[in-house]
């Protein structure tokens, strides 16, 4: 029994020291620019490099967080419900759809705001993912007719 | 001691197990039921044949603002054709953009009052057979690259503030019975010209004055836009010929009908379920891509409960299955769920189970999606579960 306890004691703590997901950065074409973008796992959102330490303050930032906000809120749904979510966010935030192409053609679907900064838009998508109460939900689930 | 070497091989066993789910020793896991099922997955697709018609690296694309999924399918489709075929190198890609454009030509959107990326959807086929085949050609990556989409809104609305004045100075000048100032006229042609050249970058396009007032003329805002993605697309070695290449056939769950006073009605086609998936299956085993039209809402979110917002709660997964009840309503069903249309491109036993794999066009990363479905995410390509998939396809569109 104690072997057993000292397992998973011992599988808890390399799984916390497990080394957290590099951030990657991405060098993408925007137009005619060439623009830095980190991966960062902390944020786990696409963003610029100027962005990312911890004291920057910029507005694509801002926005993750503003994005997180909007989660907690009825949404409208969109008449284009298979448009890309990111792109419909952004608007919603003030920012400007733009579009970063990496040397293959991959595309990654980016929201420029005032400052210039950029966030990927389906990291805002992800932050702004809609987030149901649990009180609404027991409420939905009562109202629904049992299965068949 | 014992117990220390004990706990380490068992630690390390647990933290291989907790990163490897899937490690070596999992085919002597799966039951018969299983085995049977992957004996019968053989990996089929475009990326399969040897030559391909899509090369493995094909781009993952981003439609952005524009609500142009159909036209970024379409241009996947035909490019699969034209490597196929041998007409360009693997490395050709369409426009999609140009494609998209060309599509609202051919619809005849005037885009006077649609905003630039809302003007409207529509299916593979119909993009396609508008944008591509009956002009001929195909509009190449290259003529438009330089473009910045964001750009390309804003300085599109600068375009249509100077027609709208260009237009107003004639009509002022034809009102009052007296000639168009000079200045004035120059003053806007020239502005015109500043943002195609400098700042739509789209290179080497020109006009002089006499074609750019005839532009300005033009009865619709679309007609400015549709000039200046022709121009550009008929630069030099910017066109590919699409001679031969075949229409889509399109089998779908439901048959639409409008009567004579505009109202739709929609019949089911339940003999179609089984159809759809044998026409993907066969267009995969023929090495080509399948184009299927589905609800989006599913690959957003894999929570039943979700999902129950969507579908009844006795089949939350089923888009196919609600089709067979009395509840069908095609309009309804279509707004909730998010109609969406994206290629299918490749099978094989993935992950432990038959999976499809969806190019979406909503860029290459995973982070829109949700845990689950992350998983089977790589690089903004989804793995989808063999019934999972056929369960929220509405329609399939193949050469």
């Amino acid at each position: 029994m104690k072997a057993l306890h000292a397992t998973l004691a011992l599988a808890v703590i390399l799984a916390t020291l497990a080394p957290a997901r590099a951030d990657e950065r991405l060098v993408l074409a925007v137009g005619p620019r060439s623009v830095s973008l980190v991966d960062s796992d902390k944020l786990d959102a696409v963003l610029s490099e100027a962005c990312v330490p911890p004291e920057a303050h910029c507005q694509a930032r801002d926005a993750l967080a503003r994005a997180k906000l909007l989660a907690t809120q009825p949404r409208r749904p969109s008449p284009f419900a298979g448009a890309e979510n990111g792109a419909l966010v952004c608007r919603e935030l003030g920012g400007a759809v733009t579009m970063g192409r990496d040397p293959k053609g991959n595309e990654l679907g980016l929201c420029r705001f005032a400052d210039d900064s950029l966030v990927g838009s389906s990291s805002l998508a992800a932050a702004a993912r809609p987030h149901e109460p649990p009180a609404n939900r027991a409420l939905r689930k009562a109202k629904s007719p049992s299965p068949k | 001691m014992q117990v220390i070497r004990l706990t380490s091989v068992l630690a390390l066993a647990l933290a291989m197990h907790a990163t490897c789910p899937l490690a070596l020793g999992d085919e002597e896991k799966l039951s018969e039921q299983d085995k049977a099922a992957k004996a019968a997955c053989t990996t089929i697709g475009a990326d399969v044949t040897s030559p391909p018609s899509l090369p493995a690296d094909y781009p993952v694309r981003s439609q952005g603002d524009f609500n142009a999924c159909q036209s970024y399918t379409a241009t996947l489709m035909a490019d699969s054709w034209l490597i196929k075929n041998k007409k360009v190198a693997a490395s050709y890609r369409t426009s999609p953009v140009a494609s998209y454009f060309r599509f609202l030509k051919g619809k005849g959107a005037t885009l006077d009052s649609e905003r630039l990326g809302d003007a409207f959807g529509g299916t593979p086929s119909s993009s396609l057979d508008v944008a591509i085949r009956p002009p001929g050609k195909a509009c190449s990556n290259e003529a438009l690259k330089d473009i910045d989409p964001e750009k390309f809104f804003d300085y599109s609305e600068q375009l249509r503030k100077c027609q709208v004045r260009y237009k107003a100075l004639l009509a002022d000048a034809s009102k009052n019975n007296k000639t168009v100032d000079d200045n004035a006229r120059a003053a806007l042609l020239n502005e015109a010209q500043c943002v195609i050249a400098n700042e739509l970058k789209v290179k080497g396009l020109a006009y002089d004055s006499l074609q750019l007032a005839k532009l300005l003329e033009s009865k619709h805002y679309g007609d400015i836009l549709y000039d200046i993605i022709d121009k550009a697309c008929a630069k030099p070695g910017m066109e590919v010929a699409t001679d031969g290449m075949p229409a889509l056939t399109e089998v779908s769950l439901y048959e639409q009908k409008k009567d004579a006073t505009g109202k739709f009605s929609y019949k089911l086609l339940p003999e179609n379920f089984s159809k759809i998936k044998k026409s993907v299956v066969d267009a995969l085993s023929a090495g080509n891509p399948a184009a299927m039209a589905y609800c989006s809402k599913y690959l957003k979110t894999t929570d039943p409960e979700d999902l129950e917002m969507i579908y009844p709660p006795e089949r939350p997964n089923a888009f196919a299955t609600y089709a067979t009840t009395s509840k069908f309503d095609v309009p309804k069903l279509t707004e909730k769920c998010g109609p969406h249309v994206s290629p299918v491109t490749r099978r094989e036993w993935h992950n432990g189970a038959c999976m499809y794999l969806v190019h979406n066009s909503w860029g290459m990363d995973c982070k829109v999606y949700d845990a689950s479905r992350k998983k089977n995410c790589d690089k903004g390509k989804l793995w989808v579960r063999e019934n999972e998939l056929f369960e929220n396809i509405i329609s399939v569109s193949t050469f």
